[in-house]
């Protein structure tokens, strides 16, 4: 061992004692220091992962597997603040989330963690009315339906002082966005338009047939610009391709148009032509996405579950989700999102006040370990992603200075070597 | 750890060598002692990184509340910090902090309300307690502050009755407290969680007898029927909840589980 700056050299013997010493205090202190640390990140991961979900005397209902993530109540945790009815959702590239409610005539804005950003009530001289359902572009601007006044407005959420532009469309109740296209569900039918607002392709007119609408109340694109549709009242969900040729159709339940008066009582008789019936029938389909296996995910806003159908023919995939007003149970949802990234839903939990973060099985568009990562670090773990690239930034530190010190050694060795055969052969 | 330390590599001899102008620790000459301390620090600097990065990140701050437990907690308590005197929304903030397993500060609320306002009538502060026992898992005590919450709710609907007049008919309009059957349910429950299905179902059976067409208590006492081993029992009660909502998916379960068919 090296003698260091002092003048007189230890004997071995106190050197080793104070060493074994030094060994013996690190090592306790080291245990301590883990143990410590150990159950500070503990604490520190019950802190920052909200407890709830589904628990208590509903466990005996099946709600399919749906796991709660989180939910969102509001902008603070004051009364006033509090959502109230929330009618829409849509889940930015960034993970945040821009959601309206009956109570707040804006635009508000989250994290994914449920922190407030901000709100907007549009420019100044063109507020917005009323605003309910929405969509985002890949642009990140923001398309909402103000029904009440015809019209449905983009925002740009970098400058929202100024106007983005609006298009009149009698009477949006939902809205989907693709690279440069934009569905609008209306009363009577949907529309296909340019991003610049120019009309594509108009479909139906209000009614029961076979091309007529009742409230579209869901759109949604896929990759491929395919379009499906929810029929809300007439209890239909129908898919239409890139040049509006329908692909499918589907009854998925009873119609809540076609009440009829009966020794004066109001019944619906029970459709011929049902695809679902029993326990599988929606019994009012409303806001819908895709996800990202490609399947269609519908609200069943009477039945309070989302509902999943495959996209190539409109069969019927499962249910998920129950009623009540637990973390992970929905009350008359309204709208639905999927966030890609982060393999979630966002659901617009209407007469719970809430929005709530949810994922269901099958719903990743990737396997194995890029979802898998992209699932954990969407979560409390996002906390580890600095300190784990630090780690592997020391990692690859110590691989080079140790490759270096190798090669140092073995350039010792070998000077050593050959002055000792030089030596060698002076001797010889 | 080794009494014979190892061997000093010649690499550690250059670098000491190098650094001879620089004092250090005669324990961190050791390599052992040496590595452990930078494992140390190593360790708190991660940990550090990794407060920081919550922090930056936001993943440690929500602006508003998270769960429905937290939600209740925010805005009971924003009146009860507004100066409210109603006893119910007092004890509707203390069930939600029990709820959020606050129990220290519930406690708190229990003992302040006690002393500020006046509960007679309701028994708000009993049934908070039987409450918070049932949430610490304390079941015999819960059992004794629910029965006091009955007894003084009772007690208090008696008298009112008693006075006639005005108010006997007031207190007939109104129906004793539902803090009463808030009570039974949570003897129930912990009667339920100690096992005791036959006293469990007494007071089921008190609070179906207030309320009729209670198709989730009927399902609650359908279970523990089961339980009890009284399969006839459990499904009469499965078959009355569905009476009163048809398709009650807990109701279908329940008759599921027994191999009875709605």
């Amino acid at each position: 061992m090296s003698v260091g700056t002092d003048s007189v050299a230890p004997t071995p013997s106190s050197q080793a004692t104070r060493s074994r010493r030094g060994r013996r205090i690190l090592g306790v202190v080291l245990a301590v220091l883990i143990l410590l640390l150990g159950l500070s990140s503990y604490f520190l991961y019950r802190m920052v992962t909200p407890v709830g979900g589904n628990t208590g005397g509903t466990a005996a209902v099946d709600d399919g597997g749906l796991v709660w993530v989180r939910s969102i109540y509001g902008k603070s945790d004051a009364p006033a603040d509090q959502f109230d009815q929330t009618q829409g959702v849509a889940s930015a590239s960034d993970g945040s989330l821009w959601i309206t409610d009956g109570g707040h005539f804006s635009l508000m804005h989250f994290t994914a963690d449920g922190r407030f950003l901000g709100e907007t009530k549009g420019p100044s001289d063109t507020p917005l009315q009323a605003p309910s359902r929405l969509a985002i572009g890949n642009d990140g601007k923001i398309y909402v339906c103000e029904t009440m006044g015809d019209s449905l407005r983009v925002i740009d959420p970098s400058n929202v002082t100024t106007d983005a532009g609006s298009f009149n469309i009698p009477s949006p109740v939902s809205v989907a966005v693709s690279d440069d296209r934009i569905a609008v569900g209306a009363v009577s039918g949907f529309a296909i338009l340019e991003k610049s607002g120019k009309p594509i392709k108009v479909f139906g007119s209000r009614g029961k047939g076979d091309d007529q609408f009742d409230y579209v109340h869901g759109i949604a694109f896929d990759e491929a610009g395919n379009v499906y549709v929810a029929d809300s009242y007439n209890n239909r969900l129908s898919a239409y391709d890139k040049d509006g040729n329908r692909l499918w159709i589907i009854r998925t339940g009873k119609p809540s148009n076609s009440a009829e008066e009966v020794n004066d009582n109001l019944t619906v008789a029970e459709p011929t032509d049902a695809a679902l019936k029993g326990k599988d029938a929606l019994q009012l389909p409303l806001g819908l996405t895709v996800d990202g296996a490609g399947r269609v995910v519908v609200v069943d806003m009477y039945d309070c579950t989302l509902a999943v159908f495959n996209a190539a023919d409109g069969s019927f995939v499962g249910k998920y989700g129950i009623e009540g007003a637990d973390d992970g149970q929905f009350f008359y949802p309204a709208t639905v999102s999927y966030d890609a990234g982060r393999d979630w839903f966002t659901v617009a939990d209407g007469l719970n006040n809430r929005v709530q973060i949810v994922r269901i099985p099958g719903s990743a568009g990737g396997i194995g370990v890029a979802a898998t990562v992209r699932r954990a670090i969407a979560g409390p773990l996002r906390a580890c992603i600095y300190p784990f690239l630090l780690l592997l930034l020391a990692f690859i530190v110590w691989l080079v200075v140790r490759k270096r010190r190798q090669k140092r050694d073995r350039g010792h060795e070998s000077t050593n070597i050959e002055n000792g055969l030089t030596n060698l052969e002076a001797s010889e | 750890m080794s009494d014979v330390l190892p061997p000093v590599e010649a690499d550690e001899t250059e670098s000491e060598n190098r650094t001879v102008t620089r004092p250090r620790s005669k324990m961190m000459n050791d390599p052992v002692v040496r590595r452990m301390a930078y494992l140390a620090a190593g360790l708190v600097i991660v940990f550090l990184l990794v407060v920081v990065t919550a922090l930056l990140t936001g993943v440690a701050t929500p602006s508003g509340p998270r769960t429905l437990a937290e939600r209740e907690v925010a805005v009971a308590g924003a009146a009860v910090q507004a100066g409210s005197t109603d006893t119910a929304v007092w004890g509707q903030y203390i069930a939600a902090l029990i709820a959020d397993k606050q129990y220290g500060r519930a406690k708190d609320f229990i003992a302040q309300g006690r002393e500020s306002l006046d509960d007679s009538k309701t028994a708000e502060f009993s049934l908070a307690e039987a409450r918070l026992y049932a949430g610490q898992k304390q079941y015999k005590k819960a059992i004794e502050a629910a029965e006091k919450t009955k007894k003084q709710v009772k007690d208090a609907f008696d008298a009112r009755i008693a006075q006639g007049g005005m108010a006997k008919k007031a207190a007939e309009l109104e129906g004793i407290s539902s803090n009463y059957y808030d009570a039974i349910l949570i003897e129930a429950g912990a009667y339920r969680s100690l096992k005791d299905w036959a006293n469990a179902i007494a007071q089921y059976d008190l609070y179906i007898e207030g309320n009729g067409g209670a198709s989730d208590i009927l399902v609650d006492r359908a279970n523990v029927k089961i339980e009890s081993g009284d399969i006839a029992g459990a499904e009469k009660d499965f078959n009355e909840a569905l009476r009163f909502v048809p398709d009650d998916p807990e109701a279908l379960a329940g008759l599921k589980k027994i191999g009875v068919s709605k």
